[in-house]
């Protein structure tokens, strides 16, 4: 997602002689959408400093303060108020982003490498190995992600690591698909005939011939599913299965302020609104960068 | 014929794929724990306790667990639940109404509301109403749908007291949790119908129709519709799959008494007839609505046959 953000500056600062009609070009939406993604990404790295409180730092006598309220002394304010221990919302929804980003991007890296390996070797090797590899995708297409997800929480336990291992187990089929079809075609296509009567071995073939020219669908499912990871790791941790519990993100945030939806909105709203603003700077970005590949986000 | 050898060969597939479901459902299950743990209670003696274990049958080898468990699912016997000792398969088709009920109410929400904004929106491009469309669409497909469900039971429930917080029963218990599960379909299929839409609308046909002078409505409902059917029917179906179970949190949240949430129960009480039974009918669901799927295709469109 940093690199999204990067690619959009890059984008928007290249050509600096005319930078100004090149700016009018890009869309406002996605200007906006570089800029939070930024702020996002610069949160998530320096929280220690941005964060005016220590997240998990209970007070109880400072308890469900409304938004903006005055800290006690001259403690900060509590921008977005303070939950039923007092915890701060604001601290929260700020470290929340260094969960969420570095979940969701590990785990789109950890899925789409497992799903691209196999998928090549699917669609390259052919016979035994492409049926077998198909069949577990369609078992596990078949079989909904988030109970899979959700079991294989149960059985490792909460942890940063087993969440991404979950989430790579439960998404890699949709890079397998995605690699495999590249890879059926391209397999057929000269430069891979050419290469192979010049002596190369299969692995070169798959990863030094085949794999650059497939990787540009495969780069786009990878944007999207970026915020879908997001999503996925804030529903697991809404349901007590994701993170430690002393560890906060943005969907335990949501799980306690469930509880007291109806003493405290806040609690419950901020970490969403910072979910979803999240979620649609990373598809706008996605939705223009695709738009300039001459894909559509409707076919992901 | 062809459709004979087409809908065999599916079945086989499926056959595959829904054996393949149940054998990893019961990896994992037993993976996830023992249930006779969760069940021990104070004062119990080990010889009580390794009756509870010879009752379920869970003192036999894994393989021979395998083996009575799949020579009984065959039959359609998943066996009784751990937890409450009635058969696994009847609680879990029990909770089965409610979450067709709402998946199919959620897909014909989205899938109205996705007809009627593309539309408005591919036949007034660059317009006002296409930019704020679009501007909803990605909004849409942005929104987590429990966090929805939250910002919704508190406007409309709590503030509002229009809807009830959860529950199931009445239309108006229906309310909520339709938008919160309906709207990313809705958002989705929006902008498929209008890309699908500006395509076909700058195709030659539209421009003989026009000439004929035939109406914008006749043309869109005769002569675009029916070309963006195929797409659309496979996002519906895809997005029939995921709603089935993938809306387990928003179940919870409104209190639905629906498959996923049974699944969640199961898998905190390690009650395995349950999962398995669970897994089998949404396996089984998912399975038929692609296959539904795929005869629909040849049903608008008469180019496909199946060879």
């Amino acid at each position: 997602m940093v690199k999204l953000a990067a690619i959009a500056a890059i984008a928007i600062a290249r050509g600096s002689g005319n930078a100004a009609r090149r700016l009018r070009r890009v869309k406002p939406s996605v200007v906006l959408g570089a800029l939070f993604l930024t702020a996002l990404a610069l949160s998530a790295i320096f929280a220690a400093w941005l964060a005016p409180y220590d997240p998990t730092a209970s007070d109880i006598m400072s308890n469900l303060l409304p938004p903006l309220s005055e800290g006690e002394a001259s403690a900060p304010m509590h921008v977005f108020g303070t939950d039923v221990v007092g915890r701060d919302v604001f601290s929260g929804v700020i470290y929340g982003s260094r969960i969420s980003l570095t979940i969701a991007i590990a785990a789109v890296v950890g899925a789409g490498i497992l799903g691209t390996v196999l998928g090549l070797a699917a669609g390259y090797i052919g016979g035994m190995v492409d049926e077998v590899i198909m069949r577990f995708v369609d078992v596990q297409l078949a079989f909904p992600f988030i109970v899979l997800a959700i079991m294989v929480m149960y059985i490792m336990g909460p942890g940063l690591w087993n969440i991404i291992l979950a989430l790579v187990i439960a998404k890699w089929p949709i890079y397998a698909r995605v690699a495999r079809a590249e890879a059926l075609w391209l397999s057929k296509s000269d430069f891979v005939t050419a290469a192979r009567s010049m002596g190369a071995g299969h692995l070169r073939i798959m990863f030094r011939h085949i794999l650059p020219n497939a990787f540009s669908p495969l780069a786009i499912v990878a944007a999207f599913a970026v915020p879908q990871m997001i999503i996925l790791e804030a529903a697991l941790s809404f349901l007590g299965l994701g993170v430690p519990a002393e560890t906060v993100s943005w969907g335990s945030m949501l799980a306690a302020g469930r509880v007291t939806l109806e003493q405290a909105w806040w609690i419950a709203t901020f970490p969403g609104l910072a979910i979803m603003a999240a979620v649609l700077s990373i598809n706008v970005l996605v939705d223009a960068l695709s738009a300039k590949l001459g894909a559509s986000i409707a076919d992901r | 014929m062809k459709l004979i050898n087409f809908i065999t060969r599916r079945a086989v597939s499926a056959a595959i794929v829904i054996v393949g479901v149940v054998t990893v459902i019961f990896v994992l299950s037993r993976l996830v724990g023992d249930p006779i743990s969760l069940m021990i209670q104070p004062g119990m003696t080990q010889a009580d306790i390794d009756g509870l274990r010879r009752y379920w049958e869970l003192d036999k080898p894994v393989l021979e667990q395998f083996g009575i468990f799949m020579r009984s699912a065959l039959t359609g016997n998943f066996g009784n639940s751990i937890w409450q000792n009635v058969p696994a398969l009847g609680l879990v088709l029990q909770a089965l109404p409610a979450t067709l009920l709402l998946t199919t109410s959620a897909l014909v929400f989205a899938l109205i509301g996705a007809l009627i904004l593309g539309s408005i929106s591919a036949l007034y491009q660059r317009s006002v109403f296409d930019r704020a469309i679009g501007a909803f669409t990605l909004i849409g497909q942005s929104v987590p749908s429990f966090w929805l469900a939250l910002m919704l039971i508190l406007v409309f429930a709590n503030q509002l007291r229009l809807f009830p917080t959860g529950g199931y029963g009445s239309v108006r218990h229906l309310v909520m949790p339709t938008l919160a599960l309906g709207l990313f379909p809705l958002a989705r299929l929006t902008r498929l119908v209008r890309a699908g839409l500006v395509e076909a609308l700058a195709q030659d046909y539209i421009r003989t129709a026009r000439s004929k002078g035939l109406t914008r409505g006749v043309i869109l409902m005769r002569h675009c519709l029916p070309n963006i059917a195929i797409s659309l029917v496979t996002v519906v179906d895809v997005d029939f799959g995921l709603l089935m179970v993938g809306a387990v949190i928003t179940e919870t949240i409104f209190a639905w008494p629906l498959i996923g949430r049974l699944m969640i129960q199961a898998i905190d009480r390690r009650d395995y007839p349950v999962m398995q039974a669970g897994a089998f009918v949404i396996a089984i669901s998912v399975v038929l609505s692609s296959l539904l799927a795929d005869l629909t295709y040849a049903l608008v469109n008469p180019k496909v046959r199946y060879g």
